[in-house]
């Protein structure tokens, strides 16, 4: 089920807060919590509930062990056996047929793997399971004693299948204690409500305009602007895809009593690409520093070192977006960035004028959802070589200049929202107006939406195929 | 609590999205209901069933149903698109073809009370008469016994399923309607109509056990009941031995239009029942879209993300070839396949017209007439190298102007000396719907 569907907004949501808040102990709601929560992973591919809960079952025994054992040696096999466990999910669903096509590429070996059925949302529920038994294992959470409790973690349906990566010690002491008051659950629908407007009245409108343009591997050349015009519109999708489906979840999360981080600080505000990946998935990048980044060594173990660490961390980012080789470069990609702004350029940077960086940065990042969109290696280079002249048909092709007319504003508008403008104008109003305004707006977005969602159904999210 | 109005504001919107939710599940009408401005039928409630509910067959069907079902549908339309409007730049001019013209949309009260007036006759005239009261007069009795049709499909072990029926009465004043269409030929003039399947009905059957095939007695039915020179063709006999492969499958699997090879597959049969070796299939150029839509509703209902999206296979008419959209007979402005659109509507700028001429270029001294729906736009390709022009047009309600149209089908026929009509409506066409009941009985000899 995805949150922008009539399912969920007219049925599930409603039915949810009536039971939820029937009784007001914590054991209740979470039982309220859980059975919902598969209900809503289960709505649609219910044979992966399975898969969820062996993985978390398996887990909640190894932390048990993991506390339950003195010697260091025997802890971090038991470690091991949880990550090994909570990988080999995500290996075989998600790049068991990437590996086996690679090594069948490069041997000349006559097969093809079709790839499995991906379980949704599997690399963000693999992570936060991870979560889980490395901080019990370093004593920075308790094990969970409730095997049940573990899995509401798991599966609580805001965040279960798009974000953000919740971390097991952030939301520990909810699981067992939280309250909702009335302002909460009021702040928490209005973030919803944001959310939701911002996936159906934006995200979906610029894939809509994204999908009429002239792209590679169509057979046909691309014009310079159109080039452009497609990776702009890309950006913006995919910024408000996810964003929302973020707010939804944080708005979700305070109605129910929980506190998730933010995951999105508009990000295309930012003046270097470091200052990017600083706003944008937070607690992705979060959880790449504290699992795989520092413990790797981090920056302590001299330049040499420092740099292959990043090399490596984002080519797992990027893997960890799809099994596919344009994701490992897109990554890398950043990679490169992230070492030439630290070594290289830093210096150049801090004297530059804010808003050349700003435009350098947004310009490289815009360039990156090239790599993004295109999974076919060809078609990625073709679109780059595009996006810089080469082999283009002209500088303008008519599909482009169709789609410039027929959405003109919406790019436009939702480029303007991407920015820090309006949150920024609000807190010059006073507090009463400001409120009443959003109660207001909220109102009328949650209409506007939903009659959107009826009146068109291009509504997929882009980040549940990661 | 500082924001208690806010509160109670929350408290009623959610209160009223689960009203609306429970109001559809509760009030609305289960069954497969036909949106006739979108020439589909809206979503029957799905088949709650542990086989349903194990493939997620249920919820896509049940996600589908709150829409279809959704109170103020229509109204909910037409604010997106008048939204999308408001936010557009005003079209400065066409791109490649489209005609421009106020008189599509600029209608005189006079206009639109003729109109309306002549649809409402040509309603009351497709209405079957009311049963012969006992010992009252008797009703005249038929040429032709009418009989339901039925649209069913196979189990392995040969049992039928029907699938759903058109009412007799409908093939009554339907068969009616095809003789007076062929009435207006030359003698030597024929009139072929087929029914093509959408892909929701065939997906029943592809890779599927359930069912292994499909069948009609369509023909069986409303043959006996037109004249000499129209054929009812069995479309689903045409295509039953190629449903199942999967090289070149039928159909989208996003979309429940057909691809081009069904659409050739079919034209190759028209062919041969006239005696003309058809023209093989990979002679003709074609061009891969992968965009989502390959549709009428292009923006709407069926649009997938583009990853998730299959190659649709968009024709190209023969080369020399041309095209052009027509009005007013002989008002023709040249138009090409145009990319920006995509699709099925690419084709030939897709329903736009509301009339479309065609030249094979290949000087066969025939003329034809494609009268239907949209999957008429991907058959017209492969009728294009037999004849030496073709005029097509969509007389569903939203892509026919009979202002801009200028004349009516008849004196069409008579201007381009047509000697073959080639009608096709879809399944969800549905013979009882004002398309063809109405419009097309009434666009044939309305005055001007």
């Amino acid at each position: 089920m995805v949150f922008s569907s009539l399912t969920f907004l007219l049925l599930f949501l409603p039915l949810l807060y009536l039971l939820y808040f029937a009784r007001s102990s914590v054991r209740w709601r979470n039982g309220v919590l859980l059975a919902l929560s598969l209900l809503f992973y289960g709505w649609g591919e219910p044979v992966w509930i399975l898969a969820m809960i062996l993985s978390t079952a398996v887990n909640f025994c190894c932390a048990r062990a993991i506390t339950r054992t003195e010697k260091e040696h025997a802890r971090r096999w038991i470690l091991a056996l949880g990550v090994i466990a909570s990988l080999s999910f995500l290996l075989y669903f998600k790049y068991s047929a990437f590996l086996v096509n690679t090594f069948a590429a490069l041997l000349s070996l006559p097969f093809r793997m079709d790839p499995p059925r991906l379980p949704i949302g599997i690399s963000f529920y693999t992570f936060q399971i991870l979560t889980y038994t490395v901080d019990v294992y370093r004593g920075r959470a308790p094990a969970q004693k409730s095997p049940l409790r573990l899995l509401l973690y798991i599966s609580c349906f805001p965040q279960l299948i798009a974000g953000p990566i919740v971390q097991y010690g952030d939301v520990e002491s909810q699981l067992g204690e939280r309250s909702v008051s009335p302002d909460d659950f009021t702040a928490g629908m209005q973030r919803f409500v944001k959310g939701l407007a911002k996936k159906v009245l934006l995200a979906n409108v610029c894939g809509a305009a994204l999908e009429e343009l002239t792209l590679a591997g169509s057979g046909q050349a691309l014009s310079w602007g159109g080039a452009w015009l497609a990776v702009f519109l890309y950006g913006q999708q995919i910024y408000f895809d996810f964003s929302a489906y973020s707010d939804m979840a944080i708005g979700l999360g305070k109605t129910l009593g929980f506190t998730y981080k933010e995951n999105f600080d508009f990000p295309y505000a930012s003046h270097s690409v470091t200052e990017f990946w600083r706003r944008w998935h937070i607690s992705m990048g979060s959880f790449f520093r504290d699992y795989v980044y520092i413990p790797l060594g981090g920056s302590r173990c001299g330049r040499l070192r420092t740099i292959f660490n990043i090399v490596l961390v984002w080519a797992l980012t990027g893997l960890w977006h799809g099994a596919s080789w344009n994701f490992v470069l897109w990554g890398l990609y950043f990679g490169l960035l992230l070492i030439l702004e630290r070594f290289v350029l830093r210096g150049l940077l801090a004297r530059l004028p804010r808003f050349v960086c700003w435009l350098g940065s947004f310009a490289l990042v815009t360039i990156s959802w090239a790599i993004f969109y295109y999974t076919d290696l060809p078609a990625v280079a073709q679109h780059l070589a595009a996006l810089f002249g080469a082999g283009v048909s002209g500088l303008w092709d008519a599909a482009a200049g169709a789609v410039v007319r027929k959405y003109t504003l919406y790019p436009l508008a939702a480029f303007f929202l991407s920015l820090p403008v309006v949150p920024a104008l609000a807190k010059k109003l006073p507090e009463r107006l400001r409120d009443a305004l959003g109660l207001l707006l909220s109102i009328a977005l949650l209409a506007a939406s939903l009659l959107f969602l009826v009146g068109q159904s291009y509504n997929p999210f882009i980040y549940f195929r990661f | 609590m500082k924001k208690r109005f806010s509160f109670i504001c929350v408290y009623l919107c959610l209160l009223s999205l689960f009203c609306f939710g429970a109001g559809e599940l509760l009030f609305v009408a289960k069954g497969e209901r036909m949106s006739v401005s979108e020439n589909r039928m809206l979503r029957a409630f799905p088949a709650l069933r542990a086989d349903t509910v194990a493939d997620g067959s249920f919820m896509d069907g049940f996600e589908e149903y709150l829409s279809d079902a959704f109170f103020f549908r229509d109204g909910a339309a037409a604010f997106h698109d008048g939204v999308m409007g408001v936010f557009a730049v005003p079209d400065d001019g066409p791109e490649t073809g489209v005609v421009e013209d106020d008189r599509l949309w600029e209608q005189s009260e006079e206009q639109e009370a003729a109109f309306q007036q002549l649809m409402e006759s040509e309603q009351a005239a497709a209405t079957p008469a009311p049963l012969a009261e006992e010992g009252g007069a008797e009703a005249p009795a038929a040429a032709v016994e009418a009989r339901d049709v039925h649209v069913w499909l196979q189990r392995p072990d040969g049992a039928q399923e029907v699938l759903f029926t058109y009412p007799a009465d409908s093939m009554r004043s339907f068969a009616d309607i095809l003789n007076r269409y062929r009435a207006k030929l030359p003698e030597d003039g024929h009139l072929y109509f087929f029914s093509p399947q959408v892909a929701d009905i065939a997906n029943n059957i592809i890779g599927k056990t359930k069912y292994t095939d499909w069948g009609t007695d369509l023909v069986d039915v409303l043959q006996p009941m037109v004249d000499e020179g129209i054929t009812i063709v069995d479309d689903m006999a045409i295509l039953s031995p190629y449903l199942n492969d999967s090289v070149s499958p039928l159909y989208p699997t996003e979309d429940y239009h057909w691809h081009a090879i069904a659409a050739s597959l079919t034209a190759d049969e028209l062919m041969r029942m006239q005696g003309v070796a058809p023209a093989d299939y990979d002679q003709y150029r074609y061009y891969l879209s992968y965009k989502h839509d390959g549709i009428a509703y292009s923006t709407d209902k069926l649009a997938q993300m583009h990853y998730g999206a299959e190659a649709i296979e968009i024709m190209a008419a023969l080369s020399p070839a041309g095209s052009y959209f027509l009005n007013n007979i002989t008002e023709r402005q040249r138009t090409t396949f145009t990319m920006s659109e995509g699709g099925y509507v690419g084709f030939l700028g897709g329903h736009k017209g509301p009339w479309r001429l065609i030249e094979g270029g290949f000087h066969t001294g025939r003329n034809a007439l494609v009268v239907g729906d949209c999957f008429t736009i991907p058959l017209i390709p492969y009728l294009a190298p037999y004849y030496d022009q073709i005029i097509s047009t969509d007389v569903r309600d939203n892509f026919y102007s009979v202002y801009l149209a200028g004349a009516n089908i008849g004196d069409y026929i008579a201007a381009y000396d047509v000697d073959d009509i080639y009608v096709v409506w879809s399944t969800n066409a549905r013979f009882y719907s004002d398309n063809i009941q109405s419009r097309m009985s009434a666009y044939l000899d309305m005055q001007y």
